[in-house]
């Protein structure tokens, strides 16, 4: 046939795969809209995630410098605020509200990084240990009971003190256990998924093992992943405030939620609001977090199942 | 109708003429689970499932073997040694003569592409993550068709060849009822053009209207793409109907070969007996006499000592069923039995 | 009023509803079952044979449920009777075998604590009348009785070593043998009816013909009817005295089984006889029955079986057909024995 029918038949090929793409998210959203709590959870978070991309424009002032005369200035709706300042001031007289905003890029960047690379970490070790079994299996997973034995924050805390502070090291001491989560997961199915005849049609059609790994199981796998990821998200988010609280996060005047609650202590009883306001964005967005990762669990597994 | 003696002259023509086209010698499949080392110092030895344990056969090009036994003989388990999806613990399979023990990453590309499979249960031989284009085409893809269009036209092909209306390509598994799912699986098979194909109990999970469906398929790929099939199942009726040869096996061994009418007309070991007079037919004969099978069957792990079936046999030779094992003994023409009332 | 029926069943209507729609699992049967007899519903999966011995126990899960019918048992309607009745006569006087031992068995308890359960349910004991006896009072004779009350059961039913078996946990015995000790469950209280929900599916050839002849001979030497539920027309044919050919959710055809698998009269039948492979000396080629089971949600035709069907004729489509006996006890619901079309 022509060069030109061949083309655009190629092209059809392609369109056809797009669709049933397209058509796989649709029905994918559509489900998420129909789940009233995944969706309020998803739509909160759409909201944080676009004020701390554009923090720079939408904050009213900036976070970094105060004036110390509007120091510990109320909140808008209290007698002695303002509405410049809807949400107050700190202690240094930095506008709170545009305070929070910035502390969400923190929250939101941690969030994301550090459970990024722990699913990327365990996903892949998890893979390997459940696929090929063996010595790497038995050594990766009695690492990872040790490391389970741990507290997750008495560990992180642990590790801050011998690296230090600050961004690159939170983000380190978070991922350091963050991984062992995922991994024991994706062996878990790995495991089980292993014995199912796809895969063994997949050897029998002369697929390498890492091609029967990436493309065969992990798309069956993918969806618990997503769903632990989620849920995970919120987790890291708030062993960040914790360890910034303590001081040994996010060094100021970086805004970050945890060290502006931890500055608020000692007012709690005079500017109630230094502490509470930042608790309760993270609140929101955690619980927020927590909606949507639970909506998918519910959304993505009965899917799966056979009618 | 089809004669019964004319296929099996065919199949002697066949089996004479050339070598056979897959040859079994010998193979063991042992499952070993390791006990922890606390366990060895105490005394306990290792677990050893002998699945299959020395088992001979030879197909040859063009004939349907059918392998029949119950659960935890061993047919599953060989019908994958053969595939070398399983490594066997000893003895070797040749495949057109070759020794397929020893095959490089491409020889065994190679004999992919001449060996399929086809599994049992319809639900979980398909990856659900994969539409129907995604599932022919990866086996096209490793036989070398490498144009994207070229391997469309081949999946619209293969999917008319097994009924089914190339409307299906985007759909996923779940959206197809088990005789639809099988007939993908078949179309995949055959994506890679195979010469040999191993049916593992494929109609075992389907409605009886369906397995017609199915038989009748498979039936008709032999005959137009010159198949030779290893028919694994437990239900002695499917076997019958669509086999050249039979073979039965119990605890990991075969213990009668025959031509099918030959096997169903004049069974010899007494299991093959047991198990023909089991099966419920329709024709209910009147005071039809049932031999029922004493016991359970022996688990793979301990097989008894001699004959493994001397436990639940009805026509014991004597003290010598107890002590040694029978070896394959040709009776008749192409008629083997494993059983001392004949060695 | 005929009252040599043991259980009489007309109208029974089942449904599950679902996001797509009703499905009609099972649409207005009537059947009957005599005192004594071995009777076979025989179809294929999603059929409603299933449907049918669990609204008979009133055990349909949710969201399904009966919503027309009369279940008349010893007289009584049971779909009217209340809940502590129904309990009452689960085990006692109906009783139910399942599919796959496996997972009907109870994993954490002992096989005989199991067989012991439902003598203990129903208070019934060899020797003992239907007394209640109190807890504190059952050291002793109550206890005792029971427990040789079950070993006498795992013996009938062909269980190797009953005292150790009693003690074992199901994981320990083998599919038949626990098969088995589902039997003893269901026998153990001496029902009026066995229900067996395809009790012999999951289990090989072999073991399949013991537990078969194990039923056979017990329903011998008891007056208790069953109901056998199965796929495999060669299992109805062996062992049920009459037959009972359902289709999307409707009885199609019933009758003696020599008559309907002899004789079949209803395509469907004639159909499924035609799709099985017999070990006869020529191979005689099988025909499958073109098309598949249709969608239970929406029955586009007045008879299910018409899109399939070699002899439909668009006389078929006119009206639904009720079940009409061709012969003495062979009842067919097809258009082809319509009286009003034969006459005219």
């Amino acid at each position: 046939m022509s060069n030109q029918v061949q083309e655009r038949k190629v092209i059809d090929l392609y369109k056809t795969k797009l669709d049933i793409l397209v058509k796989d998210l649709t029905s994918f959203l559509r489900e998420l809209i129909a789940h009233r709590t995944a969706f309020l959870g998803a739509m909160i978070i759409l909201i944080y995630i676009l004020a701390a991309l554009l923090a720079p424009w939408i904050a009213p002032h900036t976070p970094f410098q105060g004036r110390l005369r509007l120091r510990l200035l109320p909140p808008a709706w209290e007698s002695g605020g303002s509405t410049l300042h809807l949400l107050g001031c700190d202690e240094l007289g930095r506008d709170l509200l545009s305070r929070i905003i910035y502390g969400a890029r923190v929250s939101l960047l941690v969030g994301v990084l550090a459970v990024g690379i722990s699913v990327f970490v365990g996903v892949a070790l998890g893979s390997i240990a459940g696929y090929y079994r063996g010595w790497f299996d038995q050594v990766l997973s009695r690492f990872a009971d040790l490391l389970l034995s741990f507290p997750y924050l008495i560990f992180a805390i642990f590790i801050m003190a011998i690296v230090g502070p600050g961004f690159a090291n939170l983000i380190f001491a978070l991922t350091l256990k963050g991984w062992v989560e995922f991994f024991r997961l994706v062996r878990g199915e790995m495991l089980s998924e292993k014995t199912k005849e796809y895969v063994d049609a997949a050897k029998a059609t002369g697929r390498k093992d890492f091609a029967i790994i990436a493309s065969e199981i992990l798309p069956n796998i993918i969806h618990s992943v997503i769903v632990l990821a989620t849920l995970r998200m919120g987790w890291m988010i708030i062993m960040e405030a914790s360890l910034s609280f303590l001081g040994l996060g996010i060094q100021p005047p970086t805004p970050a939620w945890g060290s502006m609650i931890n500055a608020g202590r000692a007012y709690m009883l005079s500017a109630w609001w230094l502490s509470t306001l930042p608790g309760v964005a993270m609140l929101a967005l955690v619980l927020s977090i927590n909606l949507l990762g639970e909506g998918l669990r519910d959304i993505l597994d009965p899917r799966l199942k056979i009618d | 109708m089809i004669s019964r003696t004319e296929v099996s002259a065919q199949a002697r023509e066949s089996r004479g003429r050339n070598g056979p086209l897959v040859e079994v010698q010998e193979v063991k499949k042992h499952f070993i689970r390791q006990v922890s080392p606390l366990a060895k110092a105490c005394g306990k030895k290792n677990i050893v499932l002998k699945a299959v344990d020395g088992v001979s056969l030879k197909i040859s090009k063009g004939e349907t073997l059918g392998l029949v036994g119950e659960s935890g003989c061993g047919k599953t388990t060989l019908g994958r040694v053969i595939l070398k999806l399983y490594e066997p613990t000893d003895g070797r399979i040749l495949f057109e003569g070759e020794d397929i023990g020893g095959y490089s990453a491409t020889e065994l590309l190679r004999f992919r592409r001449k060996a399929q499979i086809i599994f049992q249960n319809p639900y979980a031989s398909l990856n659900p993550r994969k539409t129907v284009r995604e599932i022919i085409s990866v086996p096209l893809r490793n036989r070398g068709v490498k144009d994207p269009l070229k391997r469309e036209e081949e999946t619209i092909k293969l999917l008319g060849e097994v009924g089914l209306s190339d409307r299906y390509i985007n759909n996923y598994p779940h959206q197809f009822s088990g005789g639809q799912r099988q007939r993908i699986s078949v179309a995949r098979a055959l994506a890679m053009q195979p010469e040999f194909v191993v049916a593992d109990e494929p109609v075992s999970s389907l409605d009886v209207s369906i397995q017609a469906q199915i038989i009748n398929l498979l039936d008709a790929l032999q005959g137009r793409h010159k198949l030779t099939y290893l028919f694994i199942a437990h239900d002695l009726s499917v076997v019958f109907y669509v086999s050249d040869r039979v073979a039965v096996m119990y605890l990991g061994e075969i213990v009668e070969v025959a031509e099918t009418m030959e096997l169903f007309d004049n069974p010899l070991h007494p299991y093959t007996k047991a198990l023909l007079s089991a099966v419920p037919t329709v024709e209910a004969k009147e005071g039809k006499k049932r031999i029922i099978l004493e016991g359970t069957v022996p688990t793979p792990i301990d097989p008894p000592r001699g004959c493994r079936f001397h436990t639940r046999c009805f026509m014991k030779k004597g003290k010598v069923c107890e002590t040694e094992a029978p070896r394959l003994t040709l009776v008749d023409d192409d008629h083997l039995v494993r059983c001392h009332l004949f060695s | 009023m005929n009252n040599d029926y043991l259980l009489k069943v007309t109208g029974l209507t089942t449904i599950f509803p679902t996001r797509r729609g009703v499905v009609k699992a099972v649409d207005h049967i009537h059947f009957n079952v005599n005192k004594d007899e071995i009777v076979g519903f025989v179809g294929e999966s999603g059929c409603g044979k299933s449907v049918t011995m669990l609204s008979i126990l009133r055990l349909v899960p949710y969201p399904g449920k009966t919503i027309d019918g009369e279940i008349l048992f010893d007289g009584e309607d049971l779909l009217k009777r209340s809940l502590p009745d129904m309990r009452r006569i689960r085990g006692k006087e109906i009783a139910m075998i399942f599919q796959d031992p496996m997972t009907t068995l109870n994993p954490v308890f002992k096989v005989g604590e199991q067989v012991r359960e439902s003598l203990r349910i129903h208070k019934i004991v060899a020797g003992v009348s239907e007394k209640a006896v109190p807890w504190y009072r059952r050291h002793g004779s109550g206890k005792k009785a029971e427990r040789l009350r079950v070993l006498e059961l795992l013996e009938e039913v062909g269980l190797p070593a009953p005292e150790e078996n009693y003690r074992q946990y199901p994981h320990e015995l083998s599919g038949g043998m626990q098969q088995r000790a589902l039997i003893a469950i269901g026998l153990s209280c001496k029902p009026k009816l066995l229900l067996a929900d395809e009790p012999t599916t999951a289990l090989d050839v072999t073991i399949q013909a013991q537990i078969l002849d194990l039923l056979e001979r017990t329903m011998r030497g008891r007056d208790t009817s069953l109901i056998l539920v199965t796929h495999d027309l060669g299992v109805a044919s062996e062992f049920c005295q009459r037959i009972i050919v359902m289709y999307a959710g409707r009885i199609v055809e019933m009758g003696p089984t020599v008559d309907v698998l002899k004789a079949p009269k209803h395509p469907y039948t004639t159909g499924l006889l035609k799709s099985i492979p017999r070990i006869t000396k020529e191979k005689v080629k099988i025909k499958s029955i073109r098309g598949t089971v249709p969608d239970l949600i929406n029955l586009p035709h007045k008879c299910a079986f018409y899109p399939r069907c070699e002899k439909g004729s668009p006389a078929c489509e006119e009206r639904e057909m009720e079940l009409v006996e061709v012969e003495k006890g062979h009842w067919v619901r097809c258009m082809l024995y319509d009286e009003r079309t034969e006459r005219s």
